[in-house]
């Protein structure tokens, strides 16, 4: 299981082992039952995980609009906080897959669709039944083997306050002869404490692993690529005097708190917080975003998915496409401060500017949850 | 007469560093509460003051939902440990059955083996037993934290009453269930309540095992806090402290005398 | 009499089974897992453990502990775990004797109110008093500001470090040190104190041979407690502390979230329990010989 990106996703440690556990309890034999879905329902059952903004977004904007737009259709929220239920959830689509019985949701939104989709539980995602789809990044599509479409997207960057540095770094080389010209000016957090310090790590370390090798990885040879790492570490280790107060913070929000109070001038943090901590005054407006390049921050993205025995699989296209069209994906951005997943051209004046720096990312995936494990172990304890 | 001088302002100045020293980080927090941004060094005060801490509070559902599972929790498990430890605090004051101290002292180990290691170790026993996630589950783990007050306390609040009134009232006629109920129950209920009180605290402020029993299903306040605390602005965290602490110090104000009057500090001296 | 006793030991059986099942099984079953029996309910946890070591029969392989404890950060943690336990402890109980001698022998209203102060903590979750105190020492926080305006033009940033950690570990830990003592104190009788300030004894005189000596128990209780709290604490080191070095129940949470490591985290948990067990010792004795003082018998 691909640890789902996104700070609002909180995927904390403890919670994801936790989950693990039932998962495999749960998902134990899962059989590969035929495809029964095809149903011509109109009323879509719908599941969404995540903050309640994203609630919000779907409650208040899409919901209606699509009802609007298609007469006849209804869809019913069942919403559950940072994906407090989503391990019922999944445990329910899995009985009901595997005995092609009618699943309870139509429609699930959030990370779990990537679990269902590596488990073959949900309907095909193909061009000619969502046309959209051909908009949406390739590294986006691919971790939903043809079975989930991604909807909004987030990645890490990074942040720079403008007030105090008016050229930003391009590249990872760059960033990293940043910190060393401006000791105390930089934080991370630990990997394991939030997502953005994870891949700053992770970025750090993919600098000597060799393309091939990272594809391996991907694949699930989790071992493949370690022994690349050595030179990463070692260099991870040479930042440390550099970093703020010569340690690391602690949580995404740890690193946020030191640029808002300006204790720091640049780190690695999340598009989609960080732009919410500017709206809401926590992170002053001097703060820019901007991608490094050679090799990238990572990020992903937040999905739809549709269990293979829903009777309103027609329906579940229908809102796929709506969900796609740039009213949708402008709404999106401007809501949730999530990358839209098609092409910001379609998109207004006002939400370019809003991602000024980091518009059109490259989502560059991050490691599988195994190899991050072995990756906050050896900085753990040859970096810390 | 200078060493008196002397005495007394070294008296005051200890008062005050430690009225500081217990207070200062309770308050500092209070402020952050109250401010768009915390203020910054070398300032006191934050530049803007705002309620948007609380308005973020106040709309997040899970936030709600933390704050009433809390309010579950916290009292079915103090009346569980009351069914359960109550009686056996009696018969640790009463009877000197074989086996009493060993017994009497194995409620220590709740304490000895770090709580960590214990609920790592206790999640692999509760998958066995299909109790992740579950209510009893979160209800056993936060019992587990109530037994030394709720058995401890109680004893030594019972062994208090003074034998020769119980004595005396059954002489008078009463039975003993009536000896129970008009003298030792009264005598000894400022211990009991104290009791209850640092048991509903201990239960109120249980995160570790709560989080890896209950989540995702059950979230607690402690628990949501330690979320707060990586992934909100610090307001946030601040807002969600204050009502926090808001039943503990009502519950404080309540035993307050009682606590200081060593019901706690008899009941961990066992005898 | 033998009524009696079965009475009392039916009614002692549900406390009893729930800390047979529930605390004893769990840390046969941790000290079973350290040793590489993954089977049994530890299976559950074995199922997503990485770098396990599995016994090969018999009592069991010490493996997982070679791989622990020859790791030096480890080492470094553990040293950092004794060191912040013990200098918390000795900071709790002066300060926690100083407020009860206060409180015993001033007994003003003042006095009083201080004494209330000092165990406001007991009632403050942990969790909200770790983060308020990683607020207050940190970058802007008011401990800073003060002592710039004191004169101190760039005094240190405490949260974070290893002093924060031992500073939250004192404040968590003083309200039940002052209750301990100052419960001892009160019961040392008034005519005892003004005898020997009458036969013309200093302050010092009157602490040093009667206070302390009479409440050396209550005294062990506060040290025994305070240290084994301290040496399995998390949530105190994991919000004010540092990422390296820092204390073992970090550490701990390190091996089985972070890393899916359990079974270390397992061996960490019995390094922890052997030292707090040393402890527990001391308490266990101490309280023997005041049963005995005070004529209990069983």
């Amino acid at each position: 299981m691909r640890s789902v990106p996104g700070w609002g996703s909180r995927a904390r440690g403890v919670a994801v082992v936790g989950v693990a556990l039932l998962a495999s309890v749960a998902v134990t034999a899962c059989g590969a039952a035929k495809s029964g879905g095809g149903g011509g329902s109109k009323a879509i059952q719908m599941y969404i995980s995540g903050d309640t903004n994203v609630r919000d977004l779907w409650a208040n904007q899409i919901v209606p609009g699509f009802v609007k737009a298609n007469k006849g259709y209804s869809v019913h929220i069942t919403f559950s906080a940072h994906g407090a239920n989503d391990t019922q959830t999944l445990a329910g689509i899995a009985v009901a897959v595997r005995g092609k019985k009618k699943p309870a949701f139509d429609l699930v939104e959030g990370g779990i669709p990537l679990t269902m989709a590596q488990n073959k539980w949900s309907l095909p995602v193909t061009t000619d039944k969502v046309p959209g789809l051909a908009q949406v990044p390739a590294e986006l599509r691919a971790p939903a083997l043809g079975q989930a479409v991604a909807y909004r997207g987030t990645t890490v960057v990074l942040a720079y306050n403008s007030k105090f540095v008016s050229s930003a770094p391009k590249t990872l080389p760059e960033l990293i002869s940043w910190i060393k010209a401006h000791p105390g000016k930089f934080a991370y957090n630990t990997p394991d404490s939030g997502g953005s310090g994870g891949s700053f790590v992770e970025t750090v370390l993919d600098q000597y692993v060799p393309e091939s090798v990272r594809t391996k990885m991907d694949g699930g040879d989790y071992t493949a690529g370690e022994r690349y790492w050595t030179k990463g570490l070692a260099e991870l280790k040479s930042l440390k005097p550099f970093m703020y107060q010569k340690t690391y913070t602690s949580g995404n929000q740890g690193t946020l708190d030191l640029l808002g109070q300006e204790h720091i001038y640049m780190a690695p943090v999340w598009v989609d917080q960080t732009l919410t901590g500017i709206g809401n005054g926590s992170i002053p407006k001097t703060v820019k975003l901007t991608q490094v390049s050679s090799p990238s921050f990572t990020g992903g993205g937040s999905y739809l998915g549709a269990p293979k025995t829903t009777a309103a699989a027609d329906a579940d296209y229908k809102l796929m496409n709506y969900v796609l069209t740039p009213t949708v994906q402008a709404t999106i951005a401007k809501v949730l401060s999530g990358f839209p997943v098609i092409s910001f051209a379609k998109l207004p004046a006002a939400i370019q500017a809003k991602f000024s720096g980091v518009a059109n990312p490259k989502f560059r995936l991050g490691y599988q949850s195994m190899i991050t494990s072995d990756m906050n172990q050896k900085w753990q304890h040859q970096v810390a | 007469m200078t060493t008196q001088i002397v005495r007394r302002a070294l008296t005051a100045l200890f008062v005050l560093l430690l009225a500081v020293f217990i207070l200062g980080p309770l308050l500092w927090l209070a402020l952050q509460a109250f401010s768009q941004r915390p203020s910054q060094f070398p300032a006191f005060w934050p530049k803007s003051w705002s309620l948007v801490w609380w308005h973020t509070v106040f709309h997040d559902p899970v936030l709600a939902q933390a704050i009433k599972a809390s309010f579950i929790f916290a009292p079915v498990v103090t009346l569980v440990s009351a069914a359960i430890c109550l009686p056996a605090a009696y018969a640790f004051s009463r009877f000197l059955f074989p086996g009493r101290r060993l017994f009497l002292v194995s409620i220590f180990a709740v304490n000895a083996f770090p709580k960590f290691g214990l609920y790592v170790a206790l999640a692999g026993l509760f998958y066995a037993l299909n109790l992740i996630p579950s209510f009893t589950g979160v209800v056993i783990v936060q019992l587990l934290g109530t037994i030394v007050f709720m058995t401890w306390i109680p004893s030594a609040a019972f062994a208090a009453v003074p034998r020769s009134l119980e004595e005396a009232a059954r002489d008078a006629g009463a039975g003993p269930l009536r000896v129970f109920a008009r003298i030792t129950l009264p005598l000894a209920a400022p211990g009991i309540l104290v009791a209850l009180i640092l048991s509903f605290l201990a239960s109120f402020d249980e995160a570790q095992g709560t989080f890896l029993v209950g989540v995702p299903t059950y979230v607690t306040m402690p628990t949501e806090m330690y979320n707060l605390v990586g992934s909100y602005p610090p307001g946030t965290a601040a807002v969600f402290s204050i009502l926090l602490a808001i039943p503990s110090m009502v519950l404080l104000l309540l035993v307050r005398k009682h606590v200081m009057g060593g019901y706690l500090a008899e009941g961990f001296q066992l005898r | 009499m033998r009524r009696a006793n079965a009475l009392g030991l039916a009614m002692i059986a549900l406390p009893m089974l729930v800390i047979t099942v529930f605390i004893g099984l769990p840390i046969v079953l941790a000290v079973a897992f350290s040793l590489g029996h993954t089977g049994g309910p530890n299976s559950n946890l074995s199922a997503i453990a990485q770098h396990e070591h599995k016994s090969n029969g018999g009592l069991g392989t010490t493996a997982a502990y070679h791989e622990v404890l020859s790791d030096h950060q480890n080492i470094r943690d553990l040293i950092v775990t004794i060191v912040v336990t013990l200098i918390s402890v000795i900071a709790v109980l002066v300060a926690s004797w100083a407020v009860a001698l206060y409180l015993r022998l001033s007994g003003s209203r003042l006095a009083k109110t201080f004494a209330a102060l000092s165990v406001v903590p007991l009632f403050i979750p942990v969790v909200i008093a770790s983060y308020a105190i990683r607020q207050f020492y940190n970058g802007d926080g008011f401990f800073r500001g003060l002592a710039h305006h004191a004169g101190w033009s760039n005094p240190p940033i405490l949260s974070s470090t290893t002093a924060g950690i031992t500073l939250g570990e004192i404040w968590v830990s003083i309200p039940f040190a002052v209750l301990m003592i100052s419960s001892g104190l009160a019961a040392v009788p008034d005519a005892l104190i003004e005898a020997a300030r009458d036969a013309g004894a200093s302050l010092a005189r009157t602490v040093r041979t009667i206070l302390v000596p009479m409440c050396a128990i209550p005294t062990v209780i506060a040290v025994t407690f305070t240290a084994i709290g301290i040496l399995g604490s998390f949530t105190v080191p994991y919000l004010t502390g540092p990422a390296s070095p820092n204390m073992l129940g970090v550490t701990m949470q390190h091996y089985f979230s972070a890393f899916a490591e359990p079974q270390q985290a397992e061996v960490l948990a019995v390094v922890v329990f052997v030292i707090a067990s040393l402890a527990a010792v001391w308490y266990v004795r101490a309280n023997a010989t005041a049963a005995r003082r005070s004529g209990a018998t069983s």
